[in-house]
């Protein structure tokens, strides 16, 4: 294991309970980072990919998302354990973007290509179905980047974190550092956005 | 588009999401049910979600671990997790001891002088001597000056006002009226002079002698001072060298008391 590490050997990908989650924070605010570890390995994909979908390149989501954890780790004790922790990390996430998004140029090139997401390896796997699924599945990633870049860094904050996180307005508001009339006004705006890029009347529906 | 779909519209997305009271929500299908448009624009919104959620979640390129800094000392990691008042204690310990060990090191030097208090690095420059005899002297004169001066203006007062009254005199008269102002103004001056050298010899001791005592009250007190610094510059070295010892015991006592709850 890791050198970050000691001790416990951290198990990829399983549920954490909210006990052990509780565990992990009061010895992460003993200043504890194996245990911290254990909340990183729990959220670095939420927090990967809420980043990733904010910025649309995967080597600045991979960066703002180590500094998020970095952040957090050094302002654990101000987490209020009344608090969700997820929200609490969301928040240092999105805000760590909307600042690298408000600096960005705006003629900055969005993506979600599949190359800079580093889909599995399944993706590349050969086979007819498997390419028109795989040419399906990249024009579908193209519409939604393309529909994304429309919104402001605000809209986008938002949206993401109320479609791909599920989080609520009131949740929202409280990473976001905004009132919940705004960031639903916000949300349902761009909403119209999304709607007149991605809307389509399809049978399947 | 009429009032009523545009009214429906703003609340259909608001339906997708439960941010609507029930009434409402039932006012909302109640309006698609037999509004074709309205209904289409929910279907767009609909797949609009669809095609946002079919975005499929990314896995992470790589581990997004944080590392203790090890270069850190355990002094400060302890001071780390001891909780706030603790830190705050051990801060303004921290804050007092050096605050004493630079007065020392930097020689401040305290003096008091008539209720000013003054403070320097180093040796005080010292006020000039006053010589209150002198002083004294010189306020007597002045003092002896303004009287003659003042018995002066009331003798020309009277002489004036004497040669413009209408009594009329006799030149014999005049003379011995002139005689008798003449030895009233010489009585006064010298009546003045014998006050002034009655005043100045009570003075005199008794100003010498507040000054002497004061003087002397001054010096013990300045002396008690450089005594008082002298000592707390010593007990600032020696605890100055004892600091992280203190501040380690202080914390591991936090560590015990915060474990021991």
């Amino acid at each position: 294991m890791e050198k970050a590490l000691s001790g416990t050997v951290i198990a990829a990908g399983s549920e954490a309970s909210a006990d052990e989650e509780r565990v992990w924070i009061q010895a992460s605010q003993r200043g504890e980072a194996a245990a911290f570890n254990h909340l990183v390995i729990q959220w670095e994909q939420a927090i990967y990919n809420l980043c990733l979908r904010m910025l649309g390149n995967a080597d600045e989501a991979a960066e703002v998302c180590q500094e998020s954890f970095l952040a957090a780790f050094k302002n654990i004790r101000r987490f209020r354990r009344d608090a969700r922790f997820s929200t609490w990390l969301y928040r240092i996430a999105s805000n760590r973007c909307l600042t690298r998004l408000k600096r960005r140029p705006r003629e900055q090139h969005f993506s979600l290509e599949s190359e800079s997401l580093g889909l599995p390896s399944r993706d590349r796997l050969s086979g007819a179905q498997h390419q028109e699924e795989l040419v399906l599945r990249r024009e579908r990633r193209e519409r939604v980047g393309h529909a994304l870049q429309k919104l402001s860094p605000d809209q986008r904050a938002v949206v993401v974190l109320k479609i791909y996180r599920e989080q609520k307005f009131e949740e929202i508001a409280a990473a976001l550092n905004a009132p919940v009339s705004t960031v639903k006004s916000r949300f349902y705006s761009s909403l119209e956005v999304l709607k007149r890029q991605l809307g389509h009347l399809s049978p399947s529906l | 588009m009429n009032a009523e779909c545009k009214k429906y519209r703003e609340q259909i997305a608001k339906g997708l999401f439960e941010d609507l009271e029930p009434a409402q929500t039932e006012a909302v299908e109640a309006h698609l049910r037999h509004c074709s448009d309205c209904a289409e624009q929910r279907i767009l919104l609909l797949s609009t979600l669809s095609e946002l959620r079919s975005l499929e979640e990314a896995p992470p390129p790589r581990h997004f671990y944080v590392y203790e800094d090890r270069g850190r000392s355990a002094f400060w990691n302890l001071f780390r997790q001891t909780s706030l008042l603790w830190r705050a204690v051990a801060g303004a310990t921290l804050a007092v001891l050096l605050l004493l060990g630079g007065a020392a090191a930097s020689n401040l030097q305290m003096r008091v002088d008539e209720g000013v208090v003054t403070l320097g690095f180093g040796k005080l420059s010292t006020q000039p001597e006053i010589n209150p005899e002198q002083l004294k002297a010189e306020v007597l004169r002045a003092a002896q000056n303004q009287l003659l001066e003042s018995r002066g203006e009331w003798m020309a007062q009277v002489r004036q006002e004497i040669s413009q009254s209408e009594i009329a005199l006799t030149q014999k008269q005049q003379d011995r009226l002139k005689l008798a102002l003449d030895r009233m103004e010489g009585r006064f001056n010298d009546r003045i002079a014998d006050e002034g050298a009655i005043l100045e010899a009570k003075l005199n001791d008794s100003a010498v002698h507040i000054y002497r005592t004061l003087s002397r009250e001054r010096q013990e007190q300045l002396a008690l001072l450089n005594d008082r610094i002298d000592l707390l510059s010593v007990k600032g070295r020696i605890q100055g060298s004892q600091t992280e010892a203190l501040m380690a015991t202080v914390l591991q006592m936090a560590d015990l008391r915060t474990g021991a709850r």
